[in-house]
């Protein structure tokens, strides 16, 4: 790697030596014990090493100064480490007599770390330096006035750095300055008066006092504020110059240096606090860092990190850019950006919506909880539109009341946006989360169609994609931009270190000897990835397997069990059904441990949802579970909560998962390469590496794959080697079978051609608004809003004609169709499916009865209603209805599945009547869960409300379509009563919904006007009311309330 | 730390350079120099006046610190309650040897034994004046340092004692600067640390750190002394440093002989001394 630092310090090895304490500390934060030499003279070299590089950077600028800041930082961090381990180390420092050296060690870091711009690692390591803000104010001063003000001054630096446990180290901070002026007069003149020379010793108080004053100046506006932050860094700025100059009069060096270390610390602080960064983006600016920080948070957003004052810096909040993209690593900060960006467009339109898309119902729990928490106090609403392709006419009506910010998938938004739904008729901006998912081979068609029929539909809306891996994210920008773009926004800036590696099997002679031998379980760096100054080839010992073959799951295990003093583990799996073996054998070798109140309330809840002595519920116990999309969305909530209060060590899942963990993990793991149908990719891989060391919830975060056969080796060692690839359009096999693709198309050739049907709702849709397309130029202009086309042109004129050709032809079909394109366009399936669908329904007339929708007859004893839709919906290309077992597809079993599963049987019931009972118990519960709650519900409620739509077109009652209309939900949510489904839409279990239900109807409720109004009524619930509902549920009252008050916002 | 009165101070007027190593004879400029070097005496071991603006924009009471200070508004000396300096004889050397490396070596010193004598303890027989500058040769960054000693002597024989033959010459001094390698190191570390200028700190924190590795040429040490002599002072005055100067090795020689006008060097120490001692004029005096 390349360096700005002087090349003298380079050739004299200083840098070297700063290389070597990087690597040191950064295999001590692995866990390892370093083997570098720890002797008294190595440290002095280190501290030296540190000393030049310090001054060193103080005289450089930009990025020299950034990295020789950073040299001196790894090796403070270094001494740091060897006084933990050897406390006498301490004494190689150059401290003052009258100086303690770990303050006088714990003000370099902070110094140091601050202007490295390892801000996350300088509080880890000032959090080691130093004791609880608790522990500081109850210890009492001691030695001279002098030492006295030292001291406090370098730990209120140091707390207003670390800013650990929500406000306390600021208060403290603040309260020991003030406890310096308050005792000023009674400890100053005894001081004076003892010094041999009165005037040396009144100069030095004047530049400690300086320092003092400067400290004071950014703590308030830390905490505050208050004031311009120009005026306020120019005040810092005269207290320097002050201190400096007082301490120069007497020669004091190292006190002039102590005063530059603090301004080093603070002047970026100040910078990076969030008024100082808001305090050009306006009032609703302004207004949400007063909501982000207030006093009862655990975590208040007092600065923003690196990484997004550069985003910042590059343009991030310029009106005038229509599309942004932000690519930033993976717990980069990307979220908090597109906060303010939310409340820029509240500002340039008051009056507008903003749609907020991400890929999975676990993040829009997360962004919705968080959205809503931090807006509450702007009298911001945000919504959630539940993250299924349907839209039951209670939810319809809902958000017709409008909410400020709608969270969701963007199917879901497609829905809406296509059917002209009220919610989004002012959308301002579309926040795009994970953006990258535009080449995800099976959903990220309908992403890039969503954002050209937006595009089209709203010229006026801005979009910002966030991601933390999109290679050609200009070719992005140039698509949604179009004449107003300007370069994506590239942040490298990372908030931890990390360190990539192979979990390896290695073949070792066995210490009893003979020819037996040993399976050791290795944890090896790779090359091509910087790992924190780890060579490649660097190796842990992980343990020993006692497996004989080659397996993730064993090899994995050892692993995890080493890793564990290093802090949680995620454990990535190829898929669901192997999350939950993989969680069911980690916890197989573990103790169950005793539960807290929180922990045994969530193990009942899972017993109310899967049944009693099921497997999750287990591990629980063991401290491990799984989490995927198979999983509850409840259930998943408490489990990031367990993981959130460090209850579980391990957590296995899918890469579902990894796009949304929002809790610390010092370790991931991913097992295979393989993830369901396909292959990781590099955006996969750096989004789940991201996870690992999150902000500031741990340090140095590991990352391993398995790699311990020839396979695995090869694959692994080509992905590191290739270039990632560019986020592509997925609709180009549509010009590749352009010939293909008659004007009268039919089933199988959707099924032909991947992603045709998103294509042709998009080309319906933009139809049914625009009128006739026919020309060339109008088919031309509908296609430029997609990418597929955009690239076309750009790099093959022919495939972009072929486009045209396909486009033409297929508009040309529909031009007669009206009423189809209508009904198609609600339904998320194309004309040709709904057509089908159409057809389908005149074969089986009953299917057009409204009274046949009944939930009470469609989910009764006699299935064969439902069996009958199962069958007609399980045909279309959209729909993957699968199933859990082999062999051909079996609609009656699938019908009963969901009868039941609507009805209220629990998971195990379920297994018992509907699970393979080919396969080992384990195994059918995996895999029938996953099947079930990872595919069937989703697909099914889709399929189901499309073909309501399709038969219940025109000869339905009103009051009919209203029952009918809540089947899809029904579905979804696993409950058989509308009034249920609301109390899930307000985000309560499957059980306690169905008993709220009851609670709902006694006391006389009726459908309800807003998503407020549910949840307030869920809030009054007594605690007796629920205790008598739950009767016969593992559930008690206090159960509901706790799992409810960490579970809604 | 340079001060304009000393620009041009000193005139060459005899040199030797072998391989690197060099040995001067200067001469004063002008007939006041003495006068003028005893100015530039007072004013480094002189406080400056201390603006009454550092006690501006402090939340603690100030008016003690202000009481104390205002007596600072009068050049005192540094220390002590006498208001005249007590100088020193060697004080005449280690000043000309400050005045020439700044004159001809541009040599940066942060802390200056002569002035802060009584702020800096130093472990065991300091070095009188440690000097660096920054430098590319041959396309690459080096440091000079300058490991200064000085001395005055009137002896007749040359060279006098105290370059060769006393417990305490110059050779001595810089042979045990040489040898004692971890000593030297800790008085190069404790200079950068009492210094205040940052520039200057930071080269003298590379010099310290390139002293105790192994620098691959990236340090040029320069053993520098000043003799300051009576009007017979001349080249051979620098002995072993102009005869032997591979003694010295790895460190360049660089020996400056001070030649005054006068036989009577003590007589001339004396008015030094006088001069710097007098008691300061208040700027009151000055402007009138």
């Amino acid at each position: 790697m390349t360096t700005e630092i002087s090349e003298l310090l380079v050739a004299s090895k200083v840098v070297e030596t700063a290389a070597t304490a990087e690597r040191t500390a950064t295999i001590a934060s692995l866990g390892v014990e370093p083997t570098a030499d720890s002797s008294d003279a190595a440290v002095l070299r280190t501290v030296r090493a540190a000393i030049v590089l310090e001054e060193e950077a103080q005289a450089a600028t930009g990025r020299a100064r950034r990295e020789a800041y950073s040299a001196a930082f790894a090796c403070w961090v270094d001494v740091l480490n060897a006084s933990a381990r050897q406390p006498e180390t301490l004494e190689a420092l150059p401290n003052d007599d009258d100086y303690d050296p770990r303050l006088w060690l714990a003000l370099r870091l902070a110094a140091t770390g601050v202007a490295s711009e390892r801000i996350t690692e300088a509080r880890h390591a000032l959090t080691s330096a130093l004791p609880t803000a608790a522990e500081l104010s109850s210890r009492p001063s001691a030695g001279t006035w002098f030492e006295r003000v030292r001291h406090d001054v370098t730990i209120a630096v140091a707390l207003l750095i670390r800013k650990a446990n929500g406000w306390d180290d600021i208060d403290l901070a603040l309260a020991v300055l003030a406890r310096l002026r308050a005792e000023q007069n009674q400890f100053e003149p005894a001081y004076l008066a003892g010094s041999d020379d009165d005037e040396t010793a009144a100069l030095r108080l004047i530049s400690l006092y300086h320092q003092a004053q400067l400290v004071t100046t950014a703590g308030r506006y830390i905490e505050s504020g208050e004031g311009a932050s120009e005026g306020v860094r120019a005040r810092l700025a005269t207290h320097l110059r002050q201190a400096e100059e007082a301490a120069s009069i007497v020669g004091d060096g190292e006190l002039a240096r102590e005063a530059r270390l603090v301004h080093v610390a603070l002047a970026p602080s100040v910078e990076r606090s969030i008024w100082a960064q808001v305090e050009l983006l306006g009032e609703n600016a302004r207004d949400l860092a007063l909501s982000l920080t207030t006093r009862d948070r655990a975590h208040p957003t007092l600065e923003l990190w690196p990484g997004q004052i550069a985003a910042m810096n590059e343009g991030m909040f310029d009106s005038n850019r229509r599309a942004l993209v932000v690519q930033m690593p993976t717990s980069g900060g990307k979220t908090l950006l597109a906060k303010f960006s939310i409340m820029q467009a509240f500002s340039l339109n008051p009056n507008s919506s903003i749609a907020y898309v991400v890929p999975t119902k676990v993040l829009a729990n997360q962004v919705t909880d968080e959205l809503r928490r931090d807006f509450a106090p702007l009298h911001k609403r945000v919504e959630q539109a539940v993250p299924v392709f349907d839209l039951n006419p209670t939810e319809d009506l809902l958000l017709r009341q409008r909410p400020d910010v709608i969270v969701t998938t963007w199917e879901k938004l497609d829905l809406l946006v296509r059917s002209g739904h009220e919610s989004v008729a002012n959308l301002s901006l579309l926040i795009v989360d994970e953006a990258h998912n535009i080449a995800d081979p099976s959903r990220g068609a309908r992403l890039e169609l969503l954002l050209a029929t937006v595009k089209r539909d709203k010229p006026n809306v801005r979009y910002l994609l966030l991601s933390p891996f999109m290679p050609n994210a200009d070719d992005l920008v140039a698509w949604l931009g179009s004449s107003r773009q300007r370069a994506a926004i590239h942040v490298d800036w990372q908030p931890n270190k990390k360190v990539v590696g192979a979990i390896e099997l290695e073949l070792r002679k066995h210490p009893d000897g003979g020819q037996k031998k040993q399976r050791n379980v290795v944890f090896r760096t790779v090359e091509s990835v910087d790992n924190a100054g780890l060579p490649a080839g660097f190796t842990i010992d992980l343990g020993v397997s006692a497996q004989e073959n080659r397996a993730a799951g064993p090899v994995n295990e050892v692993a995890q069990r080493r890793l564990l003093e290093r802090g949680q583990t995620l454990i990535v799996c190829g898929g669901k059904a192997t999350a939950m073996t993989r969680a069911a054998e980690i916890a197989a070798g573990r103790p169950e441990r005793d539960l807290t109140a929180f922990a045994a309330t969530v193990v009942r809840h899972v017993e109310s949802e899967l049944g009693p002595g099921n497997d999750l519920g287990y591990a629980i116990r063991r401290g491990v579970a799984y989490h995927h999309a198979g999983v509850s969305s409840e259930t998943r909530r408490l489990i990031e909560a367990l993981m959130s209060e460090k209850f579980l060590d391990v957590i296995t899942g899918t890469t579902t998962l990894a796009q949304g963990a929002n809790f610390p993990l010092a370790n991931v793991l991913i097992e295979s390469y393989q993830m369901g149908q396909r292959k990781l990719t590099h955006s996969d891989f750096w989004n789940i590496a991201g996870r690992a060391g999150r902000g500031m919830l741990s340090g140095t975060g590991l990352v391993g794959f398995t790699s311990v056969t020839q396979q695995q080796r090869s694959w692994w060692g080509d992905f590191f080697t290739n270039e990632a690839a560019d986020v592509a359009s997925q609709l180009s096999e549509i010009i590749t079978k352009a010939d293909a693709i008659g004007s009268d198309i039919r089933l199988p050739t959707l099924n032909s051609v991947e992603h045709l049907s998103e294509f042709l709702q998009y080309l319906a849709h933009a139809y049914r608004v625009s009128g006739a397309l026919r020309s060339a130029n109008d088919v031309e202009d509908l296609l430029r809003s997609s990418l597929v086309y955009t690239t076309a042109e750009r790099t093959s004129p022919n495939d972009a004609e072929q486009l045209v050709a396909v486009c033409r032809r297929y508009l040309e079909s529909i031009r007669r169709d009206g009423p189809l394109v209508s009904l198609a366009d609600g339904t998320g399936f194309s004309t040709p499916t709904v057509k089908y669908l159409m057809a389908k329904t005149y074969e089986t007339p009953g299917v057009r009865s409204s009274a046949s929708w009944d939930p009470a007859v469609l989910f009764g004893a006699d299935s064969s209603g439902l069996a009958a839709r199962v069958e007609m919906i399980a045909d279309l290309p959209e729909m993957t209805l699968g199933e859990d077992k082999p062999g051909p597809f079996n609609a009656e079993r699938v019908a009963n599945i969901l009868r039941d599963w609507v009805n209220g049987l629990n998971i195990a019931e379920l297994v018992d009547r509907h699970g393979d009972k080919s396969k080992a118990p384990g195994k059918r519960t995996a895999e029938f869960v996953a099947y079930l709650q990872g595919r069937l519900t989703a697909s099914a409620s889709w399929g189901m409300g499309a073909l309501e739509k399709v038969a219940l077109t025109t000869n339905a009652a009103d009051t009919s379509r209203r029952e009918a209309g809540h089947v899809p939900s029904m579905i979804f949510y696993g409950v058989n009563e509308r009034e249920a489904v609301w109390l899930r839409m307000a985000g309560l279990g499957r059980v306690t919904a169905t008993r709220a239900a009851r609670l709902w109807r006694e006391q006389g409720r009726t459908e309800p006007t807003s998503f407020d109004e549910v949840r307030r009524w869920v809030s009054n619930v007594p605690t007796r009311d629920w205790d008598r509902v739950l009767v016969g549920t593992p559930l008690t009252g206090d159960d509901v309330v706790s799992i409810w008050d960490r579970t809604s916002v | 730390m340079t001060s304009s009165v000393v620009s041009g101070m000193f005139k060459v007027v005899a040199a030797a350079t072998v391989d690197g190593h060099q040995v001067t004879v200067l001469e004063p400029q002008a007939d006041d120099w003495l006068d003028t070097l005893a100015e530039e005496y007072r004013q480094l071991r002189t406080a400056a006046v201390v603006p009454l603006e550092l006690l501006q924009g402090l939340e603690v009471s100030v008016q003690e610190l202000q009481r104390r200070l205002q007596l600072r508004m009068l050049p005192t000396r540094r220390t002590g309650a006498t208001r005249h300096l007590s100088v020193e004889r060697s004080d005449l050397g280690e000043l000309a040897l400050a005045v020439a490396g700044q004159q001809f070596r541009d040599y940066l010193y942060g802390y200056r034994s002569v002035r802060d004598r009584e702020l800096v303890q130093l472990p065991g027989r300091g070095i009188d004046q440690i000097g660096v500058r920054a430098a590319t040769e041959d396309g690459q960054e080096v440091i000079y340092l300058s490991l200064g000693e000085a001395k005055v002597s009137a002896e007749a024989k040359t060279p006098p004692r105290v370059v060769h033959g006393a417990r305490d010459s110059l050779h001595e001094q810089h042979i045990g600067h040489l040898t004692e390698r971890e000593a030297t190191s800790q008085k190069l570390w404790n200079a950068r640390r009492q210094t205040t200028d940052p520039h200057t700190a930071r080269l003298l924190a590379s010099a310290a750190w390139l002293w105790d590795e192994d620098n691959d040429g990236r340090l040029i040490v320069r053993c520098t002394s000043m003799l300051v002599r009576p009007d017979h002072g001349s080249l051979g005055d620098a002995g072993p440093f102009q005869s032997s100067p591979s003694t010295y090795e790895p460190g360049e020689v660089d020996f400056m002989v001070l030649r005054v006008a006068t036989n009577d060097i003590e007589a001339l120490v004396d008015d030094f001394l006088l001069a710097a001692a007098a008691p300061p004029s208040s700027p009151d005096e000055d402007a009138a």
